[in-house]
């Protein structure tokens, strides 16, 4: 899990092993809703994060989890893809 | 086509139970994700950006109508009621589920299928032209060499774990309409006696570092090729590199090793082989190639189809001559107005299952330029199939035109994605497609150049081969569009160049108008955007791009 | 250390190879001994394959095994490329399951459609059979 500056904002993500939608570690459990993801700032707040994140890995529950840093100010991701994985796809899918 | 018997039919219904099997220990935590990976990737199974991801084999392109039902089966029972044909002539499903995918390949070997090797550091589902068999001016049906080539390396205990992905690509024509260069090797099978006799070429591939395949071995006779394929595997399965996965394909070990090098090397090892293993190589291409007999269908007497308006344009753009009196070859676009290109909905899937049925032998084809093929349609039908498609919406007749455009997923979907790429295609192909409109209705040409989008650096949308690449980046958090000019796929196959800096993805679709507007004012008479491009090189286009006093960095 | 054999025997691995060779490159010679231990640097690197199929080629006869970090989903791999056993470490044992490993060559695809002279699978090869006369 790669860390990213103690100074950001983040949550933890993954993919839930057996059905692959995106989860969100909400503090005791995993949600898929974004909004139940839980903030955290700091190191030792990061680094509580990322013991959960490779326990839960190891507990075979979800696969890769990882840091997404967040803008201080609106708390959207600051990456380009992981605002794309946030919302979903862009485009109108065919069978809808 | 080729059918299944009892050895193949147990064979993917054995993978499918192993696979059951696998990931059963993988939720007892008996393997880990790093040692299940490979495993479920070999089998198709991809975690992407939002779900996972399963990639069937449709091998060398070729289905059946009762497969494509099995397709729209899947896309409606397992995901979202729709698939993605792709640029190797497979399908992905994208919003599968790991506890569903051993159920969804039960269903899939009961039809004949399977998704072996769709994806891994394995030899990739061996792909070729998608007029095979069909096409007027082939010499040699590649079909059975390439079915040949799918039971040799399928499950091949020795190169399930190369240093990277291996791709490789059957033609038989003059015309190539497979991009066999572009492959890890491709190869070009003309008329040999009894069997064919083969081209070898190695070394070619997109991505990171796009090359043109170098020819390794000229006129090879039936009898050498699978001990010079299985030598040539064994070589870069033991020197390729394995520090640096940009450098791990094939292409980069004979630039490293150079091509004579390596020619020894694999000369050296197939001179220890003991030949025994494919002593009935002989039999079965022989046993293969009864099963692509074009005499199944006959000859019919020909008709004679001529219109106006928008099915004689579709009959200029989407009917290919065919190789058997009185027949042709149907393409059917899925790169209709706006739409995503290679996308089809399960009731897409079935009404095309329907068409095949009725008016071409119960076959179909998928091309690499995700688009789908009725290959053996009576002419004398051409004008029913037409109406039919017109009521399914699927008679966009722009096959080979710029709206034609070949786009990966990108970012919409794809977890290495750096940009969204749908979203390009769609606007591009609504203003090709007014552009191509507007030639035919002034009685023009509607041709153009060929126009390939990729999310990211890896080019699964082929931008390096396009007459005008664009390639989606991440740049300062946000998209940005590289243009690439003057590549081509086809028998003088060429990388294309970057033109410079990159667009906003709104600035896209009037960048490549502008390019457009200036090969029509540079172009001597018929002359292709390819022909145009090599004879006048980057700078006119670039000077309308950048402008006069551009001095930005190439 | 265990052993998986190719005839699908099980136990403990009694002495170590006479050598071992790195499975990391095309071998220059055939060693002289009656076993030779050929060692895998990771599970995605299947270079040690090609190493016993080289081996093999080469015409040598005595006892090949494999060693480091394969998965039992690599058993057939390895017998199918010539090697007679995999040597297995207590850690992998624990972690994979006994079972899954005395399973290994039975749960796999049995039946490949080239079977290799020099392979020591229990495949006999589809075209073979197919064209058995």
């Amino acid at each position: 899990m790669a860390r990213i500056k103690p100074t950001s904002t983040v949550f933890l993500t993954a993919n839930d092993l057996l059905s692959g939608a995106i989860v969100y570690w909400t503090g005791d459990s995993w949600s898929t809703d974004v909004k139940r993801a839980r903030h955290v700032s700091g190191e030792a707040a990061q680094a509580g994060l990322e013991a959960v994140g490779k326990a839960e890995e190891a507990a075979n529950t979800v696969v890769g989890a990882y840091f997404v840093a967040l803008d201080p100010i609106n708390t959207i991701p600051l990456e380009l893809r992981e605002r794309q994985r946030r919302a979903g796809p862009s485009i109108a899918l065919p069978a809808s | 086509m080729y059918q299944y018997d009892g050895y193949d039919q147990a064979f993917v219904r054995d993978r499918a139970a192993e696979f059951r099997e696998q990931v059963g220990r993988r939720l007892a935590g008996q393997l880990s994700e790093d040692e299940f990976k490979p495993l479920r990737l070999k089998n198709g199974l991809y975690l992407q950006l939002h779900a996972y991801m399963l990639r069937v084999a449709i091998p060398y392109g070729v289905l059946s109508a009762d497969q494509m039902r099995t397709l729209a089966h899947l896309a409606d029972r397992y995901d979202r009621g729709y698939g993605h044909f792709t640029t190797r002539q497979n399908i992905q499903f994208n919003w599968t589920k790991l506890e569903d995918v051993p159920d969804m390949l039960d269903v899939l070997a009961d039809a004949g299928m399977h998704a072996i090797q769709t994806s891994g550091n394995c030899i990739r589902n061996v792909t070729t032209d998608a007029f095979a068999g069909v096409a007027g001016d082939e010499e040699v049906d590649p079909r059975p060499t390439a079915e040949l080539l799918r039971q040799w390396s399928s499950l091949h205990p020795e190169f399930a774990y190369l240093p990277r992905k291996f791709k490789i690509a059957v033609i038989g024509a003059e015309d190539d309409r497979a991009a066999m260069k572009f492959h890890d090797i491709g190869l070009r099978a003309r008329p040999g006696g009894d069997r064919p006799r083969y081209d070898i070429w190695v070394g070619g591939g997109q991505g990171r570092t796009p090359r043109v395949a170098q020819l390794f071995a000229d006129d090879v006779a039936f009898d050498d090729l699978l001990p010079t394929l299985d030598s040539m595997l064994r070589v870069y399965n033991l020197a390729g590199r394995r520090d640096n996965k940009y450098k791990a394909r094939i292409k980069i070990l004979v630039a490293e090793m150079g091509l004579d090098a390596y020619r020894e090397a694999v000369a050296a090892d197939r001179a220890t082989r003991d030949r025994a293993a494919f002593e009935a190589a002989r039999a079965e291409y022989d046993r293969i190639a009864a099963h692509f007999s074009a005499a199944a269908v006959g000859a019919v007497s020909p008709t004679r189809v001529q219109a106006d308006g928008a099915f004689g344009a579709w009959l200029d753009r989407n009917v290919t001559a065919h190789k058997v009196e009185g027949h042709a070859v149907v393409s059917i676009s899925l790169k209709g107005d706006g739409e995503i290109p290679g996308d089809a909905t399960g009731a897409q899937m079935r009404a095309i299952a329907d068409l095949a049925e009725r008016y071409s032998a119960g076959e179909l084809r998928v091309t690499h330029r995700q688009n789908l093929v009725l290959p053996w349609v009576p002419q004398s039908a051409l004008r029913d199939v037409y109406a039919a498609l017109v009521e399914l919406g699927l008679a966009t007749g722009n096959v080979g035109l710029t709206s034609d455009i070949i786009s990966c997923p990108g970012l919409d979907y794809c977890a290495l994605a750096t940009a969204r790429s749908i979203p390009i295609a769609q606007a591009l192909s609504t203003v090709m497609r007014a552009r191509e409109e507007r030639a035919l209705a002034a009685g023009r040409d509607p041709q153009g150049p060929s126009v390939n989008i990729s999310g990211c650096i890896n080019a699964c949308g082929h931008h390096h081969a396009a007459n005008i690449g664009i390639l989606g980046l991440t740049k300062a958090d946000e998209e940005s569009y590289q243009i690439t000019l003057g590549g081509r796929a086809d028998q003088n196959a060429a990388i294309g160049e970057v033109l410079g800096p990159g667009f906003k993805a709104e600035e896209v679709p009037g960048v490549v108008e502008q390019l457009i507007a200036v090969w029509e004012a540079e172009r001597a008479g018929g002359e292709s955007f390819a022909d145009t491009y090599a004879r006048l090189g980057k700078a006119p286009f670039k000077t309308a791009i950048y402008g006069e006093t551009a001095h930005v960095a190439a | 250390m265990w052993l998986l054999k190719s005839d699908g025997s099980f136990g403990a691995m009694d002495a170590p190879a006479e050598v071992e060779i790195p499975g990391d490159a095309a071998i220059d010679r055939v060693p002289v001994a009656h076993s030779i231990a050929v060692l895998f640097g990771g599970t995605a690197d299947g270079r040690g394959f090609s190493v016993a199929r080289q081996l093999r080629a080469r015409g040598y006869g005595g006892t090949l095994i494999a060693t480091g970090p394969l998965i039992p989903d690599q058993a057939r791999h390895a017998f199918q490329s010539g090697f007679d056993a995999i040597a297995i470490t207590d850690e992998r044992l624990e972690r994979h399951g006994e079972g899954a490993w005395r399973d290994a060559a039975a749960v796999a695809v049995r039946e490949l459609y080239v079977a290799d002279t020099t392979s020591r699978g229990a495949e006999r090869g589809i075209w073979a059979l197919r064209h058995a006369s």
